[in-house]
């Protein structure tokens, strides 16, 4: 077991490595003078000058990543342009409302999906399978934002259940922290539990065929049994791989989301770092959900340990 | 025990026998998709013909009237003329419902090239690493990379930083996506070089390159148009989303996105500014979207279990 | 006990409209007693798996029963509900299937998966479900039956795998025990074994077993009495020795005649023929591997030497993982061996690299095992045939027409050549890929496992072609195969091959008249119905063997 979490974290710090100088570079190598940026219209070339030698952008490409990629190990982000903060306090303060959003949508996705799915490849051809299949597709369809004033018109504007926009902080109330995230939760998941159901339904499709069902029901088990003991079981992998990969898309709705339900959190923060060219803020934070990213992916491959006894080192 | 038939044979036979356009024609989910798009492109070559006015033509006077109004507009040579807005105006005058048919262009242009420049690389770069070993790894790792950046924020962040363009917006969108159309490309080069078939022309004295292109090449057509009208559908959205956010394209150019974008503010008010784009853009995409899952039954139902 | 346990009665199952026929099974009626193995035999597409899967209330929803009935202990099957068939199944009824490495649920430990038959039809507590379930284990000869409780399907080997389903089947003590070619995915030593295994499980248990198979060696050890199915009808049905040594239906005289004999054929091949092949002391070990995982160095294939004279067959007999298919794909430079050398007319082609290699490879030409994967399914049969001279500056119409000729050879129409594969069937494709070979007039052809795949007929076909071409092209053959019959009838050397080492070597008539090694020894006392002649339209039971038979040890 141990080699194989050796293995894979091994095999991570290469790809977290070229994160770090595709992040780099991405920024660097943009046309126009992050110095004169900075210094704004009504700075005289000395000071322009002056801030490009401070930033150490007239040393060679190489040394200024080392030295960016020193501060970074030692867990300096640089300070934010726009914010007046470091960019490691504005991400810690800025975490929790992106934090909860993520968790709740994550949750509500895969309680409904993976039912949903299982049944819809269960009864492959039924009702369900193909309202399933319509729905799915119609939520890889609606954009997140469009989806989000649709649900905001219906329930907020018109029949006044919840609040329009808005983010509570969990220490200010339960419930009111709960009753901001419903909308921007439901939003947010439709694309997910669009892309767990889909990819549940195909799984369990494929292993409801496989021999080892046809041999559970030749033992005369309750259909209930066969599906979820027999066939769930084998598609574990698969889904669990998908609910990792799909955290990329999650990401990207965060940032959405946030937007049209105006939820201070860290996706709001990327918006308004790249308005305001704000580069410190804009590296830190996709190199924040870039590493979350990486973490989650390898805490899914080491999920597969449980799950298929065939792993194994 | 003979083994049976491939089922992806039955797929290549169907093709074969009756020919592609008959299996194509009689998937429901083809012709509805394949539909809708023609019938968008249509709109998009015809836009100035469907009743239209110049896209960035505006009138004060006209300001935020609701779908049906008849107001005025004033044309580019100054003069005022009496225009019915199908779809209202904005809040700076604007007609909404030219906007949006004009829109129809730059959204399918957008989902086209992105589609063709991330299949052009994502094909040479899986080709490349399924065949040159010392190449696989380093090129694997590097892919790697780019895929654990979550895609819109390398789209956010390079047409941010870079200046806004067409072109700049769809190397910025089609950049993510080529890593996906890499890994598929290579793991079916890696698969089909198994392939008895392909052993057989190795030692029938076949040279590689023409293995390349006559053996295997042929065999990933199918999955790769699939995932082109996913890439595609995938591209349009994003590119809503930029012009959503900010990031998009330039203001003056009319795009589902920006109407979007500058119409959110009086939401509360004129909903019908984010309706009107949101439902063409929807539409747009759950077209695409169901012309790729029913190619993808016909061309290639093993992908159905991939997606 | 003289209540039959099964009973079919004039079965009728329909196949979906499209189909190549209308009915999948058609009037056929038997029965199986307590203490009885009736074996169904017939080549695929004769319906026999389909009326196992009917007799367990197993079939998929487009196959119905139109017609006729199935009686287990005088119950109707075929219009019980399904809660009563999840009764009964397992309980009074059980089946095991053919791929055990498929039929085990990959995630679920093995004893987990012989205890939940017991959860679900008993009402025992768990201390006396344990003790049930090391009983039966013990029953099927599994060694250590605690580790195997514990162990997951894929850490155990294809024998082990199938007693699990075997003990998973007879655990609850069912009347009737449907087996569907469970021997058939298992190597010659195991299936020994487990055929051995549930003739002893149905003389201690006195269940009714009904066999299906394809293959007429298992029917000749097994079988009390034998039913012939061909598409859907049964043709004859009689009791073993009956049936084989007088077979009264035309197709049952065929089948057993396409069988062949496991004495080898004297053909007289001249001993000078030159040498078209020879290797010396050819090695393939695949390394040690990662950084991380040790993966000891795996020898697949270690100091083969062997020679192949024009004219005359050489065959490399062994079971899977022998190491005989690897031998095979270094002697084509499909993958570099790592050691010895290999001789084509006098020039070492081992190591030759790729550029030089490509002039010589016309030479050595291969068919494989699979015919519905060694087609591009994308060409046409013509192109595919004609890619080989093409590639050597043959022009496209001088190789269609040595394409033409070679389609005679091969006896399929000159049409084949504009159609695609997915038209013709497996022994028609395996035709194709033979012809293809050909096309490059090689000097050297090698056929890997070649006639596996195919029905007994069309094996008996695709065999008598090769031997005819090999005749009139003066060819030289390496025959790898794990069917010792089929070495036979083509053979005119021997190697026999056990992990990665050739432990005998000889012409056919000495290797199987009087082997000398153990392993030999042992492969050939496994052969099912080793004791009965075939060969011909009716088998005869053999004469006196050379050499001492010895009972197959469990593992």
């Amino acid at each position: 077991m141990f080699t194989f979490l050796a293995r894979r974290l091994a095999a991570t710090i290469p790809v977290l490595l070229i994160v770090a100088v595709l992040v780099f570079l991405m920024l660097r190598l943009t046309p126009g003078d992050p110095a004169v940026i900075i210094a704004g219209d009504a700075a005289n070339p000395e000071q322009v000058a002056q801030i490009r030698a401070g930033l150490g952008l007239d040393r060679p490409i190489a040394v200024q990543f080392g030295i960016w990629f020193g501060k970074l190990l030692s867990g300096n982000l640089g300070e934010s342009y726009y914010f007046k903060l470091t960019v490691v306090d504005l991400i810690a303060h800025r975490i929790e409302p992106t934090l909860a959003l993520s968790v709740c949508t994550i949750v509500l996705s895969v309680l409904v999906s993976v039912p949903l799915g299982v049944l819809a490849a269960w009864r492959q051809g039924g009702w369900l399978d193909r309202a399933l299949m319509g729905f799915s597709v119609l939520g890889f369809s609606v954009p997140v934002f469009v989806l989000g004033y649709i649900l905001i018109y219906i329930f907020s504007l018109k029949l006044g259940w919840l609040p329009v926009q808005g983010y509570v902080r969990f220490a200010d109330g339960f419930w009111p922290f709960l009753r901001h995230l419903i909308l921007p939760s439901i939003t947010l998941s439709v694309i997910y539990i669009a892309l767990i159901a889909r990819v549940t339904r195909a799984a369990v499709t494929e292993t409801l065929a496989e021999d080892y069902v046809r041999t559970a029901r030749a033992k005369g088990l309750p259909e209930a049994r066969v599906v979820i003991h027999h066939a769930l079981a084998n598609a574990a992998v698969p889904i669990v791989t998908v609910i990792g990969i799909g955290i990329a898309l999650l990401i990207g709705g965060v940032v959405v989301t946030e937007t049209v339900y105006a939820i201070p959190g860290l996706g709001r923060l990327t918006v308004d770092a790249v308005l305001a060219r704000d580069f410190p803020t804009i590296q830190g934070v996709i190199l924040f959900f870039s590493f979350a990213y990486v973490l989650i992916n390898l805490l899914v491959d080491l999920s597969y340990l449980f799950f298929d006894p065939r792993i194994s080192y | 025990m003979p083994p049976t038939a491939v089922p992806a044979e039955a797929a290549v036979a169907v093709q074969i026998k009756g020919g592609l356009w008959r299996a194509l024609r009689g998937n429901w989910a083809v012709m509805m998709g394949g539909s809708v798009l023609a019938l968008l492109a249509l709109i998009a070559v015809a836009a100035p013909w469907l009743g239209t006015v110049d896209p960035t033509l505006f009138d004060p006077a006209s300001r935020d009237l609701l779908p049906g109004a008849i107001g005025e507009i004033t044309d580019l040579d100054g003069a005022t003329i009496a225009h019915k807005f199908l779809m209202g105006s904005d809040g700076f005058g604007r007609d909404i419902y030219s906007r949006v048919i004009y829109g129809t262009r730059v959204s399918l242009i957008v989902g086209a090239a992105v589609a063709l420049v991330s299949l052009l690389f994502g094909v040479s770069c899986g080709l490349a690493a399924g065949y040159i070993r010392w190449l696989d790894g380093v090129l694997m790792r590097v892919m790697d990379g780019v895929m654990a950046i979550p895609g819109i924020l390398i789209a956010i962040a390079l047409v941010a930083l870079w200046k806004a363009s067409l072109t700049t917006v769809i190397i910025a969108i089609a950049i993510p996506e080529i890593p996906r159309v890499t890994r598929l490309v290579r793991s079916l080069v890696l698969s089909i070089r198994e392939e008895p078939y392909v052993e057989a022309a190795v030692s029938l004295g076949t040279r590689t390159l023409r293995i390349m292109f006559g053996h295997i090449l042929p065999n990933t057509m199918a999955p790769l148009i699939v995932q082109g009208t996913y890439i595609c559908a995938s591209a349009i959205l994003i590119e809503a989303i930029l012009s959503f956010l900010g990031v998009g394209l330039p203001t003056d150019v009319p795009t589902w996105g920006n109407i979007m974008a500058e119409g959110r503010v009086q939401f509360n008010d004129f909903p019908h500014n984010v309706f009107f784009p949101g439902v063409f853009l929807a539409l747009t995409v759950l077209a695409i979207n169901m012309l790729g899952d029913g190619l993808r039954d016909t061309l290639d139902p093993r992908m159905s279990k991939r997606i | 006990m003289n209540q039959p346990v099964l009973e079919v009665r004039n079965l009728t199952i329909a196949l979906p409209p499209g189909g190549d026929r209308a009915r999948a099974v058609e009037g056929v009626s038997f029965s199986v007693a307590p203490h009885e193995m009736v074996c169904l035999v017939g080549e695929s597409g004769s319906g026999k798996t389909v009326i196992a899967h009917a007799a367990m209330g197993l079939l998929p929803k487009t196959l119905k029963a139109t017609a006729g009935e199935i009686r287990l202990q005088g119950e109707n099957i075929l219009g019980a509900s399904e809660q009563r068939l999840r009764e009964l199944r397992c309980t009074r009824m059980s089946m095991i299937f053919q791929e055990p490495m498929t039929a085990l649920n990959p995630v679920m430990r093995c004893g987990e998966q012989i205890d939940e038959v017991l959860r679900i039809h008993t009402v025992l507590g768990p201390q006396e479900r344990r003790a049930k379930v090391l009983d039966i284990l013990t029953q099927v000869h599994l060694p250590e039956p605690g580790r195997m409780l514990a162990s997951y399907p894929h850490q155990i080997s294809g024998g082990q795998r199938q007693r699990i389903m075997i003990a998973i089947a007879l655990v609850l003590d069912p009347v009737l025990l449907i087996a569907d070619e469970p021997t058939t995915a298992l190597d010659v030593t195991t299936q020994a074994q487990i055929l051995l295994l549930i003739k002893e499980l149905q003389r201690v248990h006195g269940t009714g077993v009904l066999f299906i198979t394809h293959d007429f060696g298992v029917v000749a050890e097994i079988a009390h009495r034998v039913a012939v199915l061909r598409t859907g009808e049964l043709v004859e049905m009689n009791a073993t020795r009956e049936l084989l040594s007088k077979p009264q239906h035309a197709y049952t005289r065929m089948l057993i005649g396409s069988v062949p004999s496991i004495t080898p054929r004297h053909r007289g091949a001249p001993a000078d023929a030159p040498v078209v092949l020879r290797t010396r002391a050819l090695a393939k070990t695949y390394a040690a591997t990662g950084w991380l995982h040790q993966r000891a160095a795996v020898h697949a294939a270690l100091e083969i030497s062997l020679e192949i004279r024009r004219g005359q067959t050489l065959g490399l007999v062994g079971e899977s993982g022998s190491g005989k298919s690897t031998v095979a794909r270094c002697i084509t430079r499909l993958i570099d061996p790592s050691a010895g050398e290999i001789l084509l007319g006098g020039e070492d082609i081992a190591t030759m690299p790729a550029g030089k290699l490509r002039q010589l490879r016309r030479h050595i030409q291969i068919v494989f095992q699979d015919p519905y994967r060694s087609l591009n399914p994308r060409r046409s049969v013509g192109d595919s045939v004609i890619e080989g001279p093409m590639n050597y500056g043959v022009s496209r119409a001088e190789a269609m027409a040595r394409a033409k000729k070679l389609m005679q050879l091969v006896r399929l129409d000159l049409n084949s050549l504009d159609r695609y594969p997915h038209q013709f069937s497996g022994g028609q494709r395996q035709r194709i890929c033979i012809a293809r070979a050909l096309a490059m007039e090689p000097e050297l052809l090698i056929a890997d496992e070649a006639v596996s795949a195919l029905d007994v007929s069309v094996q008996a076909q695709v065999l008598a072609l090769l031997d005819e071409i090999r005749d009139r092209l003066n060819l030289a053959m390496l025959f790898i195969t794990h069917d010792l019959r089929v070495a036979a009838q083509v053979c005119d050397h021997v190697a026999v091959m056990s992990q990665g080492r050739v432990v005998e070597y000889g012409p056919a008539s000495s290797v199987f008249g009087n082997p000398q090694h153990e392993y030999t020894r042992a492969l050939f006392a496994a052969a099912p119905g080793r004791l009965w002649e075939f060969g011909n339209a009716n088998a005869r039971p053999t004469p006196r063997l050379g050499f001492p038979i010895r009972a197959p040890t469990p593992i």
